[in-house]
């Protein structure tokens, strides 16, 4: 009976680690969104790697340098970002996440609502996940 | 001397492996790109996709394995003056990124032609020591 529970306890907690990857990296995803609405240019640092190619809707690619200088100047402004219909899967230190975004932003003086379609390709390094590349549709 | 020549030919073993590594996965946009615009082939497609790859399309369609296949085989349209240019690859450990312009002509059923014009990302994993599609959205341009 001993047994038993200890095999059940140990299949919970096996479950559990199980998941908590995948909602670990959805919880840094919306984290890395809303450091993207708080112009949080450290938390962005951090969770992207240098790498890193962000794809808009409208074709527009930017590199880590080009987001964060983009940020920085006031060209792009997030002033909001939702996300829903999350889904993530990993592979190794690879993740695959695809979601509907609602954004709400201003490219040089221009504001727009958009409802997206994207991918984002996570890779874990170390004990972090990394943003390596994105790629919104409409 | 001999301690430089050994590193010039370690370096250019390091260069060639790398390229290699580039080629091989180019190779594989090369034959996904044959089997879903011009040979509509899905025993090609079965080996070039990884079993859990997502396949978004410009349109905001995001298909699984199975329905790409049967999407990609079953499509009426054809595919004229193909081209594909400004192709970027890095590798991160066993996965490489992919981006790159095409550029076409779509024929539908009707023989009704419109310009095809689109930016890819693709992201190709090493499986079984081949590189397998894992995950691809395009956008217009």
């Amino acid at each position: 009976m001993k047994k038993l529970l200890s095999i059940v306890l140990l299949l919970n907690v096996v479950f559990a680690n199980a998941q908590t990857e995948e909602e670990k990296l959805s919880v840094t995803l919306k984290e890395f969104h809303q450091a993207l609405v708080k112009k949080n240019i450290v938390s962005i640092n951090q969770q992207t790697d240098k790498v890193l190619s962000y794809g808009h809707s409208n074709g527009w690619v930017e590199t880590k340098q080009e987001m964060i200088k983009n940020l920085e100047t006031g060209f792009m402004k997030y002033r909001s970002y939702t996300e829903d219909s999350v889904q993530v899967v990993i592979n190794g230190n690879l993740a695959n996440t695809r979601f509907v975004a609602d954004i709400e932003a201003t490219r040089d003086g221009i504001s727009g609502n958009y409802h997206l379609k994207v991918l984002e390709v996570w890779v874990k390094k170390g004990k972090r996940w990394l943003l390596f590349a994105r790629q919104a549709v409409k | 001397m001999k301690k430089l020549l050994a590193i010039i030919f370690l370096l250019a073993a390091i260069q060639s492996t790398a390229q290699t590594d580039e080629q091989k996965v180019l190779q594989r946009v090369k034959q996904l790109n044959d089997a879903v615009f011009i040979n509509k082939d899905s025993i090609a497609l079965e080996g070039l996709l990884a079993g859990k790859v997502t396949y978004g399309h410009s349109s905001g369609k995001l298909e699984n394995r199975q329905e790409m296949i049967h999407a990609a085989i079953s499509s009426k349209s054809t595919y004229a003056n193909f081209v594909m240019d400004s192709t970027s690859v890095f590798f991160e450990n066993k996965t490489a990124f992919v981006r790159h312009v095409l550029r076409a002509v779509s024929i539908d059923k009707d023989g009704k032609q419109s310009p095809l014009h689109l930016g890819v990302l693709q992201v190709w994993i090493m499986q079984n020591k081949q590189w397998k599609l894992m995950a691809r959205q395009s956008v217009k341009l």
